[in-house]
Parts: C-alpha cells; structure tokens; sequence
C-alpha cells in the first residue's frame, strides 16, 4: 500500500540563496524525487525532462561509451529515473522508420533515397557529433555546485503524527550539460570523427514525424513509431556528468535517524536529459 | 510459509529497501541478486547475466542453466517474423521493371549497396525512364530491409552472443565508481516491498546461516532476526554498469573485435508494436502473445549490474547465543553467510566472528578490493523499451 503524505518544503540553494516553499502530496520513498527536482531545478531544465541515473554511473573510457548513450533510446513517460536500457537504439529505429517510409516523388533535396544511401554507407557504424575529448574538455571548464536542501514530511495516523525530514548536501567540482545529436555532416577535425561516416538526416526524420496522413509513414506505422505507445517518442539529447564531490543524505523520523554518504572522485553520469521528439527535432 | 523463511523474508525485503535508498535505486526495477555466485570476473558470465530474463521478484539467485534468456527469445522472434520482400520499387516502376532488371544483370556494380545501386539507376533512368526516377528508394529500400538484416547478423553470429561491455569495461568502471555508505535497523526499517515493481515476490529463500542449508541454522536464524540486527555497510567502490546486446561491430575493443554484431533493435520495435499477420507469421509456433504477453518469455530484460567492491558489512545480533550455538555459528562463517555467502578465504572474502560475554555477536564480511561481487541487477520492461 503506498501511503500519501504531506509535504512541506524549505530549500536552501546556495551560493543563490534561494528559498522555496511549497506544500504537495507525494508518495512514500521521496528521497530520490527530491533530489531529482532539486538538482533539475538547479541545472534549469525541465524536471520533466531530466531523468536520475540509479546508482553510480561511472563514464566509459572513450567515444563509443558516448554514443552507446547517446544512441540508447528511453521513454519520455513520467517516470523520474532514467532507464538504462540499450536495447532499443535510434539507429535502428530510423532505419526502420526509412524502411517503412512510401517511395514517392521528390520535391526537395531532402530525398528517402539519400537518406538510405547515408545510413547504408555508414555499415552499421553510428556516431555522435561529439566525443570523449570534448565531454572532457568541458567538463574540466564547468562551474561548480553546491547545493544544500530540506525538507520535512508529516503524516497524520489517527491520534499519531509521523514525522520524516530529509536533508541533501551536494558539492561538485564541475558539473556539464553536454549536449550531442547524430552526426550528419562529416567532421575531419575531431580525431574520433574523421574516420565515422554521417549517417542521420534529420530533415527526413522530421518530414516523417510531420506527416501522419500518409504521405512518408501509413498512419499504422506513424502510430508504431511516433504515437504514444511508439518506439521512438523520446531522445537523449544531454548527459548530465559530474566530476569530484560528495552527496549526503540524511533522513531524519520520529524513532531513527539514517546517513547516506556519496563520494565522487571521477567524472559520474547523474542524469540524462530526454527530449520527446517533436522538442528535439525542433532543436536539431 | 516457515517461520524462518517468514524472517529471513523480512531481512531480505529490508536489505532491498536500504541498498534501494542507500545507492540511489529505483524500486521499479532493482532486483537483489543473491547466492554464493554474485562474483563476476569473465565477459562470458557477465554477458550471461544480462542474457538472463529476471523472474519477477524482489531478489533472484542467478542460474546459469537458466533456459529463459534473451538471446533465444530474440532467435523465436526472428524466426517468426514475415521475411515479405518490399514491392514498392516493382509497384513504382510498372512496365519498366523488367527492362530495369535486363539492364541490372547486365551492368552489375562490383559492390553492391545502396549507393552503387542507386547511381547505376539514376543513370539508366535519366535516359530510359525520367518519369521513374523517383523509384529509386525502393530500390535502396532493399539494403536496409530490418527483417534480412537482422536475420543475416543473428546467423553470422554463429550461437556465439556478445554484449556490448566486456569486464574489463566493468573493471574501469568500478575503479572508478563512488564511495557508498549506509546502515540497516531491523527493528525500524521498513520490510514492506509491495509497491515494488516485483509487488513484494520473492524468488529465493535462505537461512542467515546458510545459502539453502536444509533447516540446521533455522533456529539460530530465527533467534537473530527476532531479536533484532544492526548492519553497516560500505562500499569502497560501486558502479551501475549498463550494456546491451551487441548491435555495432567494435574493432577497437580486444575482446569483442573476435565477435559478430548479432541484435537489431528494428526488428524488436516492428514485432513488439505490430500485432498481427502482416508481421508475425501466423503459421510459427512464437506469436506476441506468448512472447509478450501477460504470460509471454519476454515481459522485461536485465540492463544494468549494480556491482560493489571493497566491501565491509558489519552485521550485530542482540540475541544472546548459547555455546552450541556460537559454535554452529563460528562453522557457519567459515562457510559463507548471508548476504553474500561466500566461502571465507574464497574471493577474497574474510569473515570475522566476536561474541560478547552476554552471548550477542558481531559479525563481519570483508570482501577486498579487486573481488567485484553484483548486489543485483536493474530490469527494465519491454513497454519501457519499445
């Protein structure tokens, strides 16, 4: 039985010194919510938007760690963690969306036969326009954080009163937003890239998603791909990574008292951030 | 249910909550991985676990004969799949398909793909057949076909299934990975795990004593659990590790360069968002129902290890112990004990016995550095997937 309770909250963000109050209901478990608004709030994306990684996600060692990210496709549903899953990939997905898409007449540059011709001679080798040496170069001019937070839960069991508070003390040394799209265009500066053929047609992509009635995709498989249920309504577009700090949670209630203690000394992934697809079309 | 199994249950459901809130995991999809192989240190057993289909329940003991596992569920599907070659390009080009293919068998690229294909019949067209021009993506189309790629990579495969991380991935990682501590109050910590994904299911059923010791450490069991346990744990190191199935050839990595790419997340996309005939052969046994259905093989995958190392678990009993008792517990320790029932000295693993003058105990795991053992595992269901 999941159990409702009153929420009071007083925030302290630091160096910002801001204040929030708010009163809410949420479920048992909040520690994990509360961090994600608070660290949301603070990187000012939407919390929507910005899915928690469970646990410690130490970064890979290279670019291909980057992509596999990158290229792992999540649902953009309610749910505040991110899901980890490769088992669903937009190369695929767009390959399939290519696939199923009517041969018709061309009316611009932007043609399914030149899309299929880059995504063919790419051979199954899928690249982000970004690698390891710019995540890390980033990372290591990134400002820092600091973030104190607070907040006390009360519930109300008959004549008994719960009391919950939970109190997060983050520092970072550099936090960075980095953010990534499939490589379209050929890149000879970056040393990763050179070698990596362009793949993604982001226009095809978009004429697809834009036409429901038919025109690219039969209305079936528009639902299929981009409808509610589809298989590719939610993009990576960020990686939220951290490098060097410490994290504590203390969670306080009537009878107990218990201390969860973080320490980061190498760059962690925290977070991601999703787009659904029409917002990071609209972006690319 | 045992009075003993009924206890350990309950430590079992409180070991959950505290590592769920203790390393930052989500509830809808943290299983506890239990038994005397948690330690992982091939590519081979690693890609082995995450081939494995999670049961649904909070905690699972990993089997390596387990036959549910992703990789021959993927094979089904396959095989199930209608493999119907696209007309679009024979439907656009009418009367003129048949001089097309006369010219293509006699103007034949030395590499075929997209590319090739596409420049020879833009070509031909522009002198035989203007108005057809824009038939080339039905042509092209072939080439990215999902259901013959996909059935080309799984065969190249040859039965030998990679992942996309190695463990020396894993390794990196977890030299890497953060600091973690937390501790655990018996008698205040919550045992519920309804809310869970799982819905409170457990899976396996031990004594504290002993990974399925056939009842002898029931009564010490119980005496412990009743009385109430204290336990700290720390981490030196802890890392989620996530990987998939291996989808892009990766020349670079000495381990997987000797492997094949085998998975095609198009083909898993069409079978798990189209349901009927035009996809799934009606005439094959596997069909959506039972593959994802309420009681299909494939409701949910493995995606991530959460792996520890360097750890200390300090485990305190209230419960005074009588001798016979401190003696069976004493043999107990050199055997393995919960919760990660490794023999002492194997792995690592030190355990470290004390009994006070009032009969109670201290008891203490030491796994050292270099030994990783898996805390459990992250599932994800295939309606978050696909």
């Amino acid at each position: 039985m999941k159990i409702k309770i009153a929420v009071f909250l007083v925030v302290l963000l630091i160096p910002s010194s801001e204040t929030v109050t708010a009163q809410t209901v949420v479920d048992e478990y909040p520690v994990s919510l509360f961090w994600q608004m608070k660290l949301s709030g603070q990187l000012h994306i939407d919390p929507a938007e910005f899915k928690l990684c469970q646990g410690v996600h130490t970064i890979g060692e290279n670019s291909r760690w980057i992509w596999s990210v990158f290229n792992s496709i999540t649902t953009p549903e309610n749910e505040y963690w991110y899901n980890p899953s490769q088992h669903s990939s937009l190369a695929s997905s767009y390959s399939l969306i290519l696939y199923q898409s009517q041969v018709q007449a061309d009316t611009d540059c932007c043609t399914l036969d030149n899309a299929i011709q880059l995504y063919d001679e790419a051979q199954n080798d899928y690249a982000w326009d970004k690698t390891y040496d710019d995540l890390i170069s980033e990372l290591q001019v990134a400002d820092s954080l600091f973030m104190v937070a607070d907040t006390s839960f009360v519930e109300q069991h008959g004549a008994e009163t719960f009391y919950k508070r939970i109190r997060i003390k983050a520092h970072f040394e550099h936090i960075v937003i980095f953010v990534s799209y499939p490589l379209s265009r050929v890149d000879t500066l970056h040393s990763d890239l050179k070698n990596q053929k362009p793949w993604f047609s982001p226009c095809f992509l978009l004429r697809a998603y834009k036409n429901s009635d038919n025109t690219v995709l039969s209305p079936d498989n528009w639902e299929s791909a981009f409808g509610v249920s589809g298989y590719l309504t939610g993009i990576t577009r960020a990686l939220i990574i951290v490098d060097k700090g410490q994290i504590e949670v203390g969670v306080f209630t009537n009878d107990d008292e218990a201390y969860y203690i973080t320490k980061i000394t190498t760059p962690v992934m925290l977070g991601v951030q999703i787009f659904d697809i029409n917002r990071y079309l609209k972006k690319q | 249910m045992s009075q003993v199994n009924e206890a350990m249950q309950t430590l079992t459901a409180q070991w959950y909550n505290a590592l769920v809130t203790g390393l930052g995991l989500s509830d809808q999809s943290f299983q506890l991985y239990q038994g005397p192989n948690t330690m992982v240190d091939t590519s081979q057993l690693m890609w082995n676990i995450f081939n494995a289909v999670p049961p649904k329940a909070v905690n699972n003991y990993y089997d390596p004969t387990q036959a549910n596992n992703f990789t021959g569920v993927y094979g089904l599907i396959l095989d199930a799949l209608v493999a119907n070659p696209d007309t679009s390009f024979k439907n656009c080009m009418g009367d003129y398909y048949d001089v097309w293919q006369a010219y293509l068998k006699a103007n034949k690229p030395e590499k075929l793909n997209a590319k090739t294909i596409s420049s020879l019949f833009n070509d031909w067209a522009m002198v035989n057949a203007p108005e057809k021009a824009s038939c080339v993506a039905g042509l092209t189309k072939a080439y990215i076909n999902p259901v013959n790629v996909a059935n080309l990579m799984y065969l190249t495969a040859d039965n030998s299934y990679a992942w996309n991380k190695t463990i020396e991935n894993l390794e990196k990682a977890l030299k890497s990975g953060a600091y973690k501590e937390f501790t655990l109050n018996s008698t205040t910590e919550s045992s519920n795990t309804e809310h869970t994904w799982a819905g409170g299911r457990a899976s396996v059923f031990f004594d504290l004593f002993s990974f399925g010791g056939g009842g002898s450490y029931d009564k010490v069991t119980t005496k412990a659990t009743s009385a109430g346990i204290e336990i700290s744990a720390t981490f030196g190191s802890v890392t989620t590790f996530a990987a998939g199935p291996y989808t892009q050839y990766d020349a670079q990595d000495p381990t997987l360069c000797d492997y094949s790419a085998w998975y095609n997340s198009a083909v898993m996309a069409l079978a798990y968002t189209t349901k009927g005939p035009k996809v799934w052969n009606p005439e094959k046994p596997s069909n959506w129902d039972n593959i994802f259905g309420d009681k299909g093989t494939l409701q949910r995958m493995a995606t991530a290890l959460v792996v520890g190392d360097d750890i200390t678990i300090k485990m305190k009993s209230k419960a005074d112990y009588s001798s016979s008792e401190q003696t069976q517990i004493r043999a107990a320790a050199k055997l393995g004990f919960w919760p990660f029932f490794r023999a002492s000295g194997g792995g690592g693993t030190d355990y470290d016995v004390q009994f006070k003058d009032d009969g109670t105990f201290e008891c203490t795991t030491i796994i050292k550095r270099g030994n990783p053992q898996i805390l459990g595992i992250l599932q994800t269901p295939m309606a978050n997937v696909f």
